[in-house]
């Protein structure tokens, strides 16, 4: 952590900068450490500190982009001239109106410094417990323990001026046997709260449950999907069609159906930047507040997530969802989906299936065999059961999936009452419940 | 010991310097010779990348230069690992990150599976450089965007085409590589890369069809990929999609073109033969491998026209370098010999235990990232057909390329890829254009299948840049010299 004032001095230098009619600098640092294990032991354990710089030159409607890792002056003045030497060569674009207004932002407190953070004994033996507890069992647990402190900074020549401390941590574990394995995760902004023993305890569940798996055909089933599932769904969905410039380049499920229904009545999303349970940030990369925004509303498509430019294209504001500006021609992103819980517990609708198969998980979902029909495929990873009756009755080996998710969320028959912080690969973090979707599609099978 | 060091890196040193502005300083040179006296073992990787992307989408421009910096300090102390990076560059940080290092060390050490050992390699000292003809960072910004926005309005000539992408990106990367054992290397790389991606639409339904490349080469790469008639074939391609019929289900023979062999490779044979897979130390995130050790030299990987080698001295190739992030210098290795699996991509770590020695494929993707194991150029060697004979002695299939969807099971058995763009084949002839193909098939048995290969005229090193693994997880560059192939009774289409 380098501290607010130092980043916004380097801010003031880069601002105080000649050559553009408008500039913006992103400064964030980072301190990121990670203890990764398998075999029940420590195999890699590293931690890295970096300050990472962007800054973005206008002139006139010409926009340039440079970036640095460093805050020494000399790499500053590099990195502040290179975007404008950049914007001198760009072409114009006609989207573009002018960076953000200073606005004001609601306060998140994200931000929990402790020794697990810059300590790898701590670290470590959080670690242990998680290792312990499986090998108590004869079992072999794999995952990671990542630890950040980061602080974002973002400044603008027309006077935006904000800046966010924060911490995240997350846990993951999978328990192995010889012919099965178990899943578990946490994530909170506060490593003490981590909780180990629920992660190992939750993978040793389901690696227990899931010895000696058994073959079922490919077909259509009822499935639940555990929130983990829900999640690696949605980050999915998220990429392919809840920003507002996969909806302009009509490339979205949602493109020519906003105020229709594309989902059943039960599936109502969100993007909330603000939730502290979250990896929360009150604010996107060019300084605008996150807004809430609904994106389905009772399986009704409502609208996307906005940065300045696809929001100027459509004469409205930005809803504060802009990627930094090296990557603004993905356009903006949900970063913090929730969904609706709904009425009913995990247990009593795993009760009320009689027969389907319960995913804890996906492995390597693609979304992009049909992006306008949100046509996924992927397996099932690290805990997969029949239900029969009620009751998961024996385990399953792998399953591949292919269909349309805007068929199986129309076909949503229960959500769970219990939502879970997910945090995804790319460190996003949703928060999602359970669903049971009938008639899901499985192509195929794998050996294991 | 330590005046060996000075001497060959006083010329590296110099040569980087003069070339790139290099960070190498008496810092590092004295961190490694008090390792030398702590540690089992430690090296220092310092790198310098600059980085310029430019893409071009429906004529809107994102311009980015980068410049990126740092070190990595990898301790290996009682037989178990820490590793500590940062971008700063003063002698406290130096020694601090340092110390970081080996805290981790001794963390890593209170939960200790086997003792780490390396397997044996002589410490080098060299001085590798990428051999380019056109240094692409002293082509002008200008030159490259016209040739975007040119390429930009050929695929725009369609009033179907809804989004037209066109990009270039090139990476210099000088890197010095310090080791406890006496190493000492320099490499300067340069990578270059250009694509084109055309989506085309009509009533809500949408198409796309892309050409793209990268290699360790300069700007001539990018002359050599012809943009501008790239950017004309995926527009006429995109917008003949919109009229073709879909891609019906069923077992049939499949012809798979260049790029897609590539993905193909990359998926099925470049990460499971990764022995840290095998070895079970990346179960707790992208998954293991079914080809495990019991079945080097005995299984059975695929028919006896596969011949696949893993090999980083290949010119151009993006997997290629002059040495590993072990100081262990670039090899060809035979990974399968006429359909039988012989071997792993390997670290000095993991083959110790085999009894081997490395063959040279522990790769970072950063100055903060530790070296692991990762593919170079994965290769299937080629064969004797022509593609025109290949497809005139198929009497009924379908022939697919470009890469539109992929995903495989975490052993790499189950996989289902999506193509852009297919053709029916009856009777020896491509008949007519198909949409939405998609194959699948489990790894040994679609490798069996294979009964023809194309010829070294047809065989291309692919670039893959993109290439994901570890945590926290890094995007590598990679190589795959493939030809056209073909493979019979393939499951073509989805069970819905």
């Amino acid at each position: 952590m380098i501290g607010e004032d130092r980043l916004r001095s380097a801010a003031k230098l880069v601002l105080s900068s000649p050559g553009s009619d408008q500039l913006e600098v992103v400064i964030g640092s980072t301190k990121h450490s990670l203890t990764r294990f398998a075999n029940n032991s420590i195999h890699q354990n590293v931690t890295e500190e970096d300050v990472q710089v962007t800054v973005r030159a206008v002139i006139k409607k010409r926009i340039g982009v440079a970036k640095v890792n460093g805050i020494e002056d000399e790499r500053l003045r590099w990195v502040t001239q290179s975007a404008v030497d950049a914007a001198r060569c760009a072409e114009e674009n006609p989207s573009f109106e002018s960076l953000p207004l200073p606005q004001s932002y609601a306060r998140v407190e994200t931000h929990f410094p402790s020794a697990g953070l810059t300590s790898p004994q701590s670290r470590a033996e959080v670690v242990a417990k998680v290792v312990e507890r499986a090998k108590n069992q004869q079992l072999t647990a794999a995952g990671a323990l990542s630890a950040w402190e980061e602080e974002l900074g973002v400044f603008n020549s027309l006077g935006v001026e904000t800046y966010h401390p924060s911490t995240w941590a997350r846990l993951t574990s999978i328990v192995s046997s010889g012919d099965s394995s178990g899943y578990g995760q946490s994530a909170s902004p506060d490593f003490g709260k981590l909780d180990p023993l629920r992660v190992v305890d939750e993978a040793i569940e389901k690696c227990v449950r899931g010895k000696h798996p058994t073959e079922i055909s490919p077909g259509r089933y009822d499935v639940f999907l555990e929130e983990y599932a829900v999640g690696e769904i949605f980050e999915w969905l998220s990429w392919i069609g809840m920003g507002a410039r996969s909806l302009q380049e009509k490339r979205s499920f949602m493109s020519d159906r906003i105020g229709k229904r594309i989902m059943g009545e039960k599936v109502t999303v969100w993007d909330d930047g603000n939730d502290p349970e979250t990896n929360a940030l009150p604010f996107d990369f060019e300084g605008v507040p996150r807004k809430r925004v609904l994106i389905i509303e009772k399986g009704v498509a409502r609208g996307a997530v906005y940065d300045t430019l696809t929001a100027a294209r459509e004469k409205r504001s930005s809803t504060g969802h802009a990627l930094p500006s090296d990557f603004s021609l993905y356009g903006p992103l949900p970063l913090h989906l929730h969904m609706e819980s709904g009425e009913n517990s995990k247990s009593s609708i795993l009760a009320s299936i009689e027969k389907g198969i319960w995913v804890t998980r996906f492995h390597y979902i693609n979304g992009l065999l049909k992006p306008r029909e949100a046509l996924f495929t992927g397996m099932t990873r690290d805990g997969t059961f029949l239900i029969e009756n009620g009751r998961l009755t024996r385990p399953l080996k792998n399953l591949r999936f292919t269909e349309s998710m805007l068929r199986a969320f129309s076909n949503v028959v229960e959500v769970s009452r219990e939502r879970k912080v997910v945090s995804t690969e790319e460190e996003s973090s949703f928060v999602l419940p359970s669903v049971w979707v009938k008639d899901f599609c499985f192509s195929g099978k794998t050996e294991f | 010991m330590r005046i060996q060091i000075y001497s060959c890196l006083t010329i590296a040193a110099i040569l980087w310097k003069y070339q790139s502005g290099g960070t190498l300083n008496e810092d590092f040179l004295n961190l490694i010779d008090s390792l030398h006296k702590s540690v089992d073992y430690a090296d220092v990787r310092i790198v310098d990348e600059s980085i310029q992307r430019i893409n071009v989408k429906n004529s809107e421009v994102s311009l980015v230069n980068n410049r990126d910096r740092g070190y990595g300090i990898r301790v290996l102390h009682n037989g178990s690992w820490g590793f500590a990076s940062s971008s700063v560059f003063d002698s406290q940080r130096i020694r601090e990150t340092a110390a970081e290092a080996m805290e981790i060390a001794k963390a890593s050490n209170t939960l200790a599976g086997e003792k780490v050992v390396l397997s044996d390699v002589e410490p080098e000292t060299d001085f590798f450089r990428t051999p380019v003809d056109k240094d692409p960072f002293q082509i002008s910004v200008e030159s490259k965007l016209a040739l975007l926005l040119e390429c930009d309005g050929i695929m725009r000539g369609d009033k179907s085409v809804r989004v037209a992408e066109g990009w270039l990106e090139f990476n210099n990367i000088g890197k010095t590589f310090l080791s406890t054992e006496g190493a000492s290397i320099e490499q300067l790389m340069v990578m270059s890369g250009g694509g084109v991606t055309c989506q085309a639409e009509r009533d809500g339904e949408i198409q796309t069809r892309s050409f793209g490349d990268h290699g360790t080469r300069g700007y001539e790469f990018i002359d050599e990929l012809d943009l501008r008639d790239q950017s004309s074939k995926v527009r006429e391609e995109a917008v003949q999609l919109l009229s073709a019929p879909e891609c019906s289900s069923r077992a049939t023979t499949l012809i798979l073109g260049g790029p897609q062999m590539a993905l193909q490779l990359h998926e099925s044979c470049g990460h499971p033969i990764e022995l840290d897979r095998v070895l079970g130390t990346e179960a707790g995130f992208y998954g293991t491998s079914f080809l495990t050790l019991e079945k080097a030299g005995k299984f059975r990987y695929g028919s006896r026209h596969v011949t696949i080698t893993a090999d980083a001295t290949i010119p151009g190739g993006l997997g290629s370098f002059g040495y590993d992030d072990e100081g262990v210098k670039a090899q060809r290795t035979v990974i399968v010999d006429k359909g039988l699996f012989l071997a792993y991509l390997t670290s000095r770590e993991t083959t110790r235990k085999l009894g081997q020695k490395s063959n040279g494929s522990m790769r970072a993707s950063s100055w903060s990232r530790i070296p692991l194991i990762r593919m170079t150029n994965i290769n299937l060697e080629p064969g004797d057909w022509t593609l025109e004979q290949l497809i005139a002695d198929t009497k009924e299939g379908v022939f697919m390329d470009s890469t539109r969807s992929w995903s495989i099971d975490d052993r790499r058995l189950n996989f289902q890829f999506g193509c852009e763009v297919a053709w029916e084949i009856r009777d020896g002839k491509l008949v007519q254009m198909l949409k939405n193909p998609v194959y699948t098939g489990i790894t040994p048995e679609f490798w069996g299948s294979c009964d023809g290969i194309c010829d070294r005229d047809h065989w291309r090193v692919w670039g893959v840049p993109n290439c994901g693994k570890g945590e926290p997880e890094q995007s590598m560059q990679v190589g795959h010299g493939v030809a056209p192939a073909r493979f019979r009774d393939v499951e073509v289409g989805v069970r819905r």
